[in-house]
């Protein structure tokens, strides 16, 4: 009994862990490390990598975020752009203009 | 122990590292850049600033040179609400430069490199308090509501960001000069300085419409006998109207700068801009006018009309190569424009930005500038005070192919000819009285090929 019990949690305990290091999520899953800087570990996107996810991302829509994280991950779309224009270009972030 | 107990703990356990490991992530970016630049130019020379067609000869021998520009980008996340910006710079010219910043080394692009060459562009801090407050302190970009006109730099500053609904309202305060900088200066720190306190507020009126307006207030008083205080208003709005956007501004300047002769000079200068562009075809159409003040007074204790500027400014619809600064066609250290300084300039731009295909692009512009203070112009047959009477500064056609080889990496030749107006007519540096010459039109060609990651 004891034995199962352990053994039990320990499976649970690895399904819980599991999804944290996962990089790619499935169709109805949030991608934690997008939206909330969360279980990040390994990740390193290239900007326009970065700017494809969260095109991915938000293309999900209403079934898997809800509106504010919407416009979360629209705010951090439009920081990544403006990341991507100012790596060459030289061109400082105007002041919402 | 009852299995009850082992089982509560170890679940206890197993869910704070469950939360413990996500709260303690650390977002790491790493970003960056690489430009090479081949130029070939009869005017451009790896330098920064104004270049006067009339400290030219009416011949002049071609420059050819290679620059390089890496960035590299460390962004740190700690959550959506707290990010430390860092970027750094690798500028290289082959060859190599050993004078200026560089003089206890290279720019490393010496045989064996080993160069020291690493420049702070941005290290800010950028963190929310709430949902509607945004504070940022550091060296960070910062460009005006008006086009760049007054102001694109980087600067230490201090800005606050407050956003409520379609109202956001940027109050920032920037001190980028002191008197103390070497420290030999007498005095203390924050005594003579030069500071500039920045208002916008931005309204969204709706999704297609914003409007701003602006007040500058740019204080010089690292020199008691020159103290500046200049103020600038600025209105300008921008808006979608089917297939065209609009945009525009118009900005005023008022304040005094002290003279030696313990007077006071008045400034005012000003500056505006309507520009148009739309969809048309495979690409997009762009027209657009600026213009800002220059001044025609030089007797001490008159006005200054020409418009005052932070000095680092740029004005990159215009698409210009040669005429006014535009940033975008700045990816090296070479900066040198007619109007590097945006002041005492009306500049008159047509452009079109056309995507072949996916992967190939063609960019032409066309610019017609002229001064509208021409008190000080070029001397006809360097004869003093022959000062050329004509305003037109020239006509600038500037052509720009690439190709993208893919999302990263693009591949661009350009090329641009500024064919030079009456203001300059017969004042080579090597025109006399007896032989005038016209100085030669200044040309470019650069081939480019650029990073992003």
């Amino acid at each position: 009994m004891k034995k199962i019990a352990v053994l039990m949690i320990a499976v649970f305990g690895m399904a819980v862990a599991a999804p944290v290091f996962a990089a790619e999520m499935t169709k109805e899953q949030k991608d934690q490390c997008l939206l909330a800087s969360k279980g990040c570990a390994g990740e390193a996107n290239t900007i326009q990598q970065k700017i494809k996810k969260l095109q991915a991302e938000i293309k999900k829509g209403n079934k898997v975020y809800s509106a504010d994280e919407i416009k979360k991950l629209n705010a951090k779309l439009k920081e990544a752009e403006r990341i991507l224009d100012e790596l060459l270009e030289n061109r400082a972030p105007g002041a919402g203009m | 122990m009852s299995l009850k107990k082992t089982v509560a703990i170890v679940a206890a356990a197993g869910a704070l590292a469950a939360i413990s490991v996500p709260a303690m992530a650390l977002e790491n970016e790493f970003h960056g850049s690489y430009t090479f630049n081949g130029l070939f130019s009869n005017f451009q020379d790896g330098g920064s600033g104004d270049f006067n067609p009339a400290a030219k000869r009416d011949k002049n021998k071609m420059n050819n040179y290679f620059e390089q520009r890496g960035r590299i980008q460390y962004i740190a996340r700690v959550s959506d609400d707290l990010k430390l910006v860092t970027q750094f710079e690798l500028d290289t010219r082959f060859g190599g430069i050993t004078d200026g910043k560089y003089t206890n080394s290279s720019d490393a692009g010496v045989l064996d490199a080993d160069g020291i060459s690493l420049e702070t562009k941005h290290v800010y801090l950028d963190f929310n308090l709430g949902n509607n407050f945004n504070l940022k302190t550091g060296i960070m970009p910062y460009k005006d509501t008006l086009k760049g006109t007054f102001i694109d730099a980087d600067v230490p500053a201090v800005v606050a960001t407050t956003s409520l609904g379609a109202f956001t309202n940027v109050l920032g305060f920037s001190r980028f000069a002191e008197s103390q900088q070497n420290g030999t200066a007498v005095g203390r720190l924050g005594d003579r300085a030069a500071d500039l306190f920045l208002t916008d507020n931005i309204f969204a009126i709706n999704k297609d419409t914003k409007a701003a307006f602006s007040y500058y207030f740019l204080a010089d008083y690292r020199v008691a006998e020159a103290e500046t205080h200049a103020h600038t208003f600025g209105l300008s709005g921008e808006t979608k109207l089917g297939p065209v956007t609009l945009s525009g501004f118009g900005a005023m300047q008022a304040g005094q700068q002290k003279v030696a002769t313990g007077n006071s000079i008045g400034l005012h200068g000003y500056a505006a801009n309507i520009a148009a562009k739309a969809a048309v075809g495979p690409g997009t159409f762009k027209t657009a006018f600026l213009f800002t003040s220059g001044n025609n007074n030089t007797a001490p204790d008159a006005q200054y009309r020409g418009w005052a500027n932070s000095g680092v400014q740029s004005y990159n619809e215009s698409g210009m190569m040669i005429l006014v600064r535009n940033t975008a066609n700045s990816p090296t250290t070479t900066d040198r424009y007619v109007r590097r300084v945006i002041s005492n300039v009306a500049l008159a731009s047509l452009g079109y930005d056309a995507n072949l295909t996916d992967k190939v692009f063609l960019n032409t512009n066309v610019g017609m500038a002229w001064a509208p203070a021409s008190a000080g112009a070029p001397l006809y047959g360097n004869v003093a005070g022959n000062n050329n009477a004509g305003d037109l500064l020239g006509t600038e056609f500037n052509i720009e192919s690439g190709y993208k080889v893919n999302s990263s990496l693009t591949l661009r030749a350009q090329a641009a000819y500024l064919v030079l107006g009456s203001y300059f007519k017969g004042a080579a540096s090597n025109s006399t009285a007896a032989s005038v010459k016209d100085p030669e039109n200044p040309y470019t060609m650069r081939l480019l090929a650029s990073f992003r990651f």
